[in-house]
């Protein structure tokens, strides 16, 4: 009998579609679609199909350990679709709390291990995250003297889940945590930038984290298809390794999360981004995300 | 990790001209001397002979934010630097330059200076110049990031302090250039005696250098990637690439391909050939130079670009991520950096400097806010340097908070108390202080030439702060005097080869083509431009205040005729009682450069486009375009007057002026076409250049008989038209040969429509135009066929016949035939060969949602 690694598997698809009013003639793109192999979740097959066919296609693994592909299509179009389909076993077993006073784990950020080098990179503003008072001045009541790191990060979270509306649509990709803060809307993306960015304030380390959030249909109900879609949180350096915690749903992030990719903000890991050499004066974009469980047989 | 930089300043600021006792030192005796026979009478005519040689020179800078490009601004007094002083600085400059390509490569490969803890990874990974996805993956081989350095030196009275390091894609060395042309003649005297080292070997020096930068490559090919012809430096942009030998492109002028980089070129031999390109010396911040994986706004970058130099099969020049480097609070760690990296103490201090990220300078910086001068790491939005003297007790706490919240981003500095040399002002010499930009360029592994001189800098006002970005600068010559020391063995390599030479790509990029192709019609549109009006403007004279009926009835034809040539109605044909005076009219069309169809506006246009292609073209065109300027600046301040006896209440412009500055202007032009026949190779570029100026002369001529002849006024009035008609068409003479005695019109619609002789007829044009259309690449345009066609089916004899009305109706149907069969040519010759304007875009973002 063969066992079965532990952990749940996930087949997951994730489609994009662009429709043109014109011919597109050149189209470059970067994508960030494919799971990161790491301790906790390891891919199976995956990869990144496009119709019409492209002419170059690359894959790299980034400075983050993110995988990274490259596109470019050349003959005149006027519908691109991404297709990116993984399959991935995640076993996220939960972690111990972390006890550490949230200011011990900031004094260990002087330190040249290689991890802690590494965690160093991520407690300094980044291009999408400046450093911002108000910010910090939102993160600091979390951080009382002495609280143990987790709970401080969880504090923070929770706040934030409860402190701001989820309102899909109310921001766009250019957003900034001030937009958050003044408005009081958002989505995933600026809840976990503020996360980020508050971390980073009281001298600690955070990272963007952006990946899949697996939906369960209300009960009875079948789930439905394309429903799914692409998520972001936050994860923050512990002073042994990093924890990560989904501040828009106020929850540990556990075997029912997915990780593409993680970065300093958004700008280090969008999912898709590209330029195109187009008279084009319109187009129409349509995203489509499966995330399905893959029963053990 | 604290690191502060060494050595104390002492003194007052050291005065490079005297020493202590105010005697001159003996290395600026010869310039005193200079200064003080010149007499102020002598001094205000140098800085009238540099501001004339520069305009000649047509050396010019585009501050940021102005709309036009304007004269560069330089003191004709050179700093003078001791020749063996210098070599002691030129081997430090050097080991910067070393250090800081070594610093780069270890910062975007094993990171060991930070591991070891030499270097604090927060100033690094902080710094917007850090660009994560210039990485190199662990193992791979160092790639050259650095290829040209700047250095900023001051001199305290402890010495030469370094004040600043330009790594992105340093400017400077150009204009160290322009300068000493300029400079060399306005004291020319002093420059053939002083024995001054040149400053070409160090752009000789360049091409070598850039030609080892592919190692496999026999044949490099290079190119400068520079943001347009409106940036702030396009100047120097142009004077490198001819100096160079290397082509100037714009981003959209690449492609990347199959993993390479690829120059669109037009060449002899066919349309839309991609020239393979091993080299990108960049003159653009790197975060434009791909919109794909930089700064997705970006129109001016390459898409790809960064995968491409991934990949290694582009080397791009100094690395995407060098601007990391610009960064003052790096400096207090070089020290241990350079013991590190090249196994020497660092030759050269930096400003003292302390980076806040690091606790201990924190507190010495904030316990001396009121001293310092307070710097951002890097600049940016909302981030200036600023003197903590200049600011209140309040900015100061303001300041002070930020700084504690982003620690990291801060560094402060000890003012450098810089040496002053002299400088020429409206008031005679004034003394204020200097900094000097030297450049270095490496040649190969290890090795490096620094510039035998530099751009020395000094605040344009007297009391202006050089320390301060947007204080207004005035540049200065560098001079280095005595003799050049045989080079001497480089200190980190021993390798000595033989020297490749550079070589550009071939063929000219569709860019260049449609440029050219502008700059030879708006050169004939001027010309044209200058003779219709220069007639009119005798017509003018001759019959303005004439009690012949026929005189004022032709003069009346002809200003509107010249509406209608010129485009700029309703002008002339305006009888409203609320009209332009024809006074003030005829001044707009000759000097409002605002207003399209004027000749102001024709010469103005001349000058952008042969800015926009000044790689290309001779060094005399600036000569010539700077007279234009001159002369027009002149005629625009000639106001219409009334001091010329008047009848009416009409205000009346002096003929004989206007024509006179009218006939200067048209020497520049003509010599400008000389220039243009004289001193281009005749190259596909060339070929578009005079297709421009044939479809604009033919279309000219068109419009000049369409707009005259079109209506015979009859009698002595319709003479005085058909005259004026050959003046403008400059036929007078060929007309008066070959037709004398011959009236009627036929013989003038034949001398100008279909005489294959005349330069100046329609059909001299059409044959032009298809010899520069078959060498270029792709079929010859149908409107060129259609329009040949039209002039051997015209009957001249049928299109001068009058119909009852006084009008020419077939004269009028021809001219519209050709008129379109032209205009559907320029279209014709666009659509093959001039780069398509489409920019890049960018995808619809996609928002992480939930």
């Amino acid at each position: 009998m063969i066992r079965r690694a532990p952990g749940t598997t996930y087949r997951i698809t994730h489609r994009t579609h662009y429709a043109y009013s014109d011919d597109v003639s050149t189209s470059f793109g970067r994508a960030h679609l494919l799971p990161r192999d790491q301790p906790d979740q390891r891919c199976g097959p995956v990869e990144v199909v496009l119709d019409p066919a492209p002419d170059e296609l690359r894959e790299h693994v980034d400075a983050f350990g993110n995988r990274s592909t490259y596109f470019v299509l050349r003959s005149p179009h006027r519908e691109l679709t991404v297709l990116a389909r993984s399959t991935v076993v995640v076993d996220r077993p939960e972690p111990a709390p972390a006890e550490r006073p949230w200011e011990e784990v900031r004094d260990l950020l002087t330190g040249t291990s290689a991890a802690v080098l590494d965690a160093r990179t991520f407690a300094v503003a980044s291009p999408r995250l400046p450093a911002l008072p108000e910010v910090a001045e939102y993160a600091r009541p979390s951080f009382t003297p002495g609280r143990p790191l987790g709970e401080a990060v969880g504090d923070l979270c929770a706040r934030i889940h409860r402190d701001f509306t989820y309102v899909s649509g109310s921001t766009s990709v250019r957003s900034t945590v001030l937009d958050l803060l003044e408005g009081g809307e958002g989505v995933c993306q600026d809840f976990a930038h503020l996360a980020v960015s508050g971390l980073r304030s009281m001298g600690l380390a955070g990272r963007y984290v952006s990946g899949y959030l697996e939906t369960r249909p209300p009960p009875g109900r079948p789930k439905v298809r394309g429903a799914d879609a692409s998520h972001a949180w936050v994860s923050v350096w512990t002073g042994d390794d990093w924890r990560d915690l989904d501040p828009t749903n106020d929850r540990l992030v556990d075997s029912s999360f997915v990780v593409l990719a993680h970065g300093r903000d958004y700008g280090d890991v969008p999912p898709l981004k590209g330029v195109i050499f187009t008279d084009s004066a319109k187009s129409v974009m349509t995203v489509a995300v499966d995330m399905e469980r893959v029963e053990a047989g | 990790m604290s690191a502060v930089a060494p050595g104390g300043t002492a003194g007052p600021p050291r005065d490079e001209m005297r020493d202590a006792g105010g005697e001159v030192r003996p290395l600026w005796t010869g310039l005193a001397g200079v200064l003080d026979a010149a007499g102020p009478a002598g001094l205000a005519g140098r800085r009238a002979d540099t501001e004339r040689l520069l305009a000649d020179d047509g050396v010019a800078y585009h501050p940021p934010g102005a709309e036009e490009e304007q004269l560069w601004e330089l003191d004709p007094l050179p700093l003078i630097v001791d020749g063996a002083e210098w070599s002691g600085l030129q081997a430090a400059i050097a080991q910067r330059a070393e250090l800081a390509d070594r610093l780069l490569a270890d910062l975007y490969g094993p990171r060991d200076t930070i591991r070891r803890g030499l270097v604090p990874v927060e100033v690094v990974d902080s710094h917007p110049g850090y660009l994560p996805g210039w990485r190199r993956p662990a193992g791979s081989a160092a790639r050259r990031e650095l290829f040209l350095s700047g250095v900023d030196l001051g001199r305290s009275p402890d010495g030469w302090v370094v004040l600043d390091d330009r790594v992105q894609a340093p400017s400077g060395a150009g204009y160290a250039m322009a300068n000493r042309r300029v400079v060399a003649r306005v004291l020319s005297a002093l420059h053939r005696r002083s024995r001054i080292r040149r400053i070409s070997p160090f752009f000789d020096a360049m091409r070598t250098g850039l030609a080892a930068e592919v190692p496999g490559a026999d044949e490099p090919r290079t190119v400068l990637l520079h943001p347009g012809a409106g940036s702030e430096t396009s100047y120097e942009q142009a004077l490198l690439s001819s100096l160079l030998g290397v082509p100037l492109v714009l981003g959209s002028e690449l492609t990347v391909r199959d993993g390479r980089v690829w120059q669109h070129a037009l060449g002899r031999h066919g349309l839309g050939r991609l020239e393979p390109v091993d080299v990108v010396l960049r003159r653009l911040d790197a975060t434009w130079c791909d919109p794909l994986d930089l700064r997705p706004d970006s129109r001016l970058g390459v898409p790809g670009l960064v995968e491409a130099a991934r990949l290694g099969s582009v080397t791009v020049l100094n690395g995407l991520g060098s601007g990391v480097l610009e960064n003052p609070g790096l400096l207090p760690y070089l020290p241990a950096v350079c013991e590190a990296l090249l196994g020497e103490p660092l030759a050269l201090p930096s400003t003292r400097t302390w980076w806040c990220g690091d606790a201990l300078s924190r507190a010495h910086v904030l316990a001396r806010l009121p001293e310092l001068i307070l710097t951002p790491i890097a600049r940016g939005e909302g981030r200036t340097t600023v003197r903590g003297a200049d600011l209140t007790d309040a900015g100061r706490a303001e300041l002070a908070a930020r700084i504690e919240a982003e620690p990291y981003a801060w560094a402060g500095q000890e003012p450098v108390p810089l040496s002053t040399t002299p400088v020429l002002s409206a008031s005679g010499v004034s003394s204020r202080p200097v900094s000097l930009r030297t450049f270095a360029v490496a040649t190969g592994a290890g090795t490096w030439e620094v510039l035998d001189g530099g751009l020395a800098q000094v605040p344009a006002l007297d009391g202006g702060h050089p320390a301060l970005e947007g204080t207004p600068t005035l540049a200065k010559d560098v001079w280095i005097v005595g003799e050049r020391p045989e080079p001497t063995p480089a200190t980190w390599t021993d390798d000595t080869g033989p020297l490749p030479v550079v070589v550009p790509v071939r063929g000219i990029s569709p860019r260049v083509a449609e440029d050219l192709f502008w700059l030879g019609r708006y050169s004939e549109r001027a010309e044209d431009t200058t003779r219709l009006l220069r007639a009119v403007v005798d017509r003018w004279a001759d019959f303005r205040t004439s009690p012949e009926p026929a005189g004022a009835l032709a003069l009346g034809a002809l200003l509107r005729a010249t509406t209608g040539i010129t485009h700029t109605y309703p002008g002339f044909l305006d009888g409203s009682p609320g009209r332009t005076p024809p006074a003030v009219e005829l001044q707009s069309l000759l000097a409002d450069r605002e207003r399209a169809g004027s000749l102001a506006f024709a010469v103005h246009r001349l000058t952008q486009s042969a800015q926009a292609v000044r790689e290309q073209l001779s060094t005399d065109t600036w000569l010539v375009l700077s007279r234009l300027d001159e002369l027009l600046h002149r005629l625009a301040a000639v106001p219409p007057t009334r001091t010329v006896p008047e009848p009416g209440p009409d205000p009346d412009l002096d003929g004989a002026l206007v024509s006179g500055a009218l006939n200067k202007v048209l020497e520049g032009l003509l010599a400008l076409s000389g220039i243009e026949a004289e001193s281009l190779v005749r190259d596909a570029g060339w070929h578009l250049l005079d297709a421009g100026r044939r479809i604009e002369r033919a279309q000219h001529v068109v419009a000049l008989l369409r707009e005259t002849l079109g209506e015979d006024l009859g009698g002595h009035a319709g003479r005085l038209v058909t005259e004026t008609v050959l003046v403008v068409a400059e036929s007078v003479i060929t007309h008066r040969r070959r037709h004398a005695g011959r009236t009627g019109l036929a013989p003038v619609l034949g001398l100008l429509l279909t005489d294959r002789d005349n330069p100046r007829a329609v059909a001299y044009q059409l044959a032009r135009l298809g010899e520069d259309l078959t060498t270029l690449p792709g079929p010859v345009p149908d409107a060129l066929t259609d329009a040949l066609a039209r002039l051997a089916e015209a009957d001249l004899r049928a299109a001068a016949a009058r119909a009852g009305d006084g009008t020419r109706p077939g004269l009028r149907l021809l001219l519209a035939g050709l008129g379109d069969d032209l205009s559907r040519l320029a279209d014709q010759v666009a659509a093959a060969h001039f780069a398509p304007t489409r920019g890049p875009r960018p995808y619809d973002p996609l928002v992480a949602t939930p």
